[in-house]
């Protein structure tokens, strides 16, 4: 066998030589192989490169890309399994009542709404000093607002507007998973405020109501670090 | 699952389970095992770090929406090299990248001329010289080096892959594969 053929041949031989070649060829290439130094040279090479091949180091890709996966994928977690980024075990208090409440009908509404109240005055007195309890009949339907409660809603209210200004060009699916979370956090929220504005002195209520302004704003900062 | 998880204990398939249930910590981890092999694998098919960085980041994204289908009926990193090969070539495709079509003969070239004596021969082949000669490598040829020799893919998974016969995938790797030795002999000029 001539060098040229044998050369052409030399993959097949160092890699699955009995399946691509048959038994005359690699006896053939064999014994050339004994006699040639310059196929033998070239035939050895080749299997270093196949070698080296499979030991290569691995690289490492820089760290902002877990960060960019990282922010893509924890938005389509769904909310029901994301968990909750700030502590609110009353939020869990909070969602148990709610849905009992909707269970009432309506002569058993009165009741239900009794036995509520009754847990959250409980909860005030576990919590708050009664010497703080200041209710005041009076203002029981005057609006209480928390410390730079009228900043945060301002700034909440701006940042909304923008997004709401750009909400039309993106993902459909992306749009109706924002809007979904959204109107979880501000139906939460309105809620809280009711409970809140009948008893302004509820400690529970009022870190309540912080938390959801915090959650609103941690959405929005997804919705603006991902530039939707 | 979070609490339970060390490193070393748990498989990838539980933390498959894990990240389809939505917990990124399981994800992160999957990614901290695996991101070098799919980075290297996107990098040596690209040649570029941006383009090989792109491509890693859509791969674990498309992985972290697929990752409920994954059934364990496979090993986890054959289903995630599978997936990373088929995102960089559709990548090729959306590209217009042409991998080169040759005949199965082929040509060989003057092998004779790259001659150099067995016994004054040092080791030939230095790692990072072949990591930046396979760079060097047309996009076709140097596709099929990484599928075969340094994924380990056979000819008819390559084939299947590309598109290609088999006859042609063995002739593109052993052009690879003189081309490179072309390559790093100059490097030794």
């Amino acid at each position: 066998m001539e060098c040229r053929a044998v050369i052409s041949l030399l993959s097949d031989y160092l890699d699955d030589q009995e399946v691509w070649l048959s038994e005359s060829d690699v006896r053939d290439i064999t014994t050339h192989l004994g006699k040639c130094s310059k196929c033998w040279n070239v035939k050895q090479e080749l299997d270093e490169i196949r070698v080296a091949a499979r030991e290569l180091p691995l690289h490492t890709p820089s760290r902002a890309v877990w960060t960019r996966i990282s922010n893509i994928v924890e938005v389509e977690v769904p909310t029901s399994k994301r968990p909750t980024r700030v502590e609110a075990p009353d939020l869990n208090r909070w969602a148990w009542i709610k849905s009992h409440k909707f269970t009432f009908n309506l002569p058993q509404l009165a009741g239900a709404a009794a036995v509520a109240l009754a847990l959250l005055v409980f909860g005030v007195i576990n919590h708050s000093n009664p010497a703080e309890n200041r209710f005041d009949p009076a203002g029981a339907t005057t609006a209480f607002v928390l410390p730079d409660e009228d900043q945060i809603k301002a700034e909440l209210t701006r940042r909304l507007d923008a997004i709401n200004a750009r909400k039309s060009k993106w993902d459909p699916q992306m749009r109706e998973e924002f809007e979904r979370h959204l109107k979880m956090i501000e139906d939460s929220l309105q809620h809280s405020r009711v409970l809140l504005d009948s008893n302004p002195a509820d400690k529970v209520q009022q870190e309540m109501v912080l938390s959801l302004y915090q959650e609103k704003r941690q959405l929005l900062d997804d919705v603006e670090r991902l530039k939707w | 699952m979070s609490a339970n998880v060390t490193n070393n204990t748990v498989t990838d398939f539980d933390l498959a389970q894990a990240s389809a249930r939505g917990d990124m910590a399981a994800f992160e981890m999957l990614y901290d095992r695996h991101n070098r092999r799919v980075y290297s694998l996107c990098l040596r098919m690209v040649s570029n770090v941006t383009e090989a960085e792109d491509l890693t980041q859509e791969v674990f994204v498309q992985l972290f929406r697929k990752i409920s289908s994954f059934r364990g009926e496979s090993a986890f990193t054959t289903w995630l090299h599978r997936l990373t090969v088929n995102l960089v070539l559709m990548h090729f495709r959306k590209r217009g990248v042409r991998l080169e079509r040759t005949t199965e003969e082929g040509e060989i070239g003057d092998i004779q001329d790259n001659f150099r004596s067995a016994g004054e021969r040092p080791r030939f082949v230095d790692r990072i010289a072949l990591d930046k000669a396979i760079s060097e490598l047309p996009p076709g040829y140097r596709t099929v080096f990484v599928l075969h020799d340094v994924e380990g893919f056979e000819h008819a998974e390559v084939a299947d892959l590309l598109g290609i016969s088999v006859g042609t995938s063995k002739s593109q790797l052993h052009k690879a594969r003189l081309r490179l030795r072309e390559l790093l002999n100059k490097k030794y000029d």
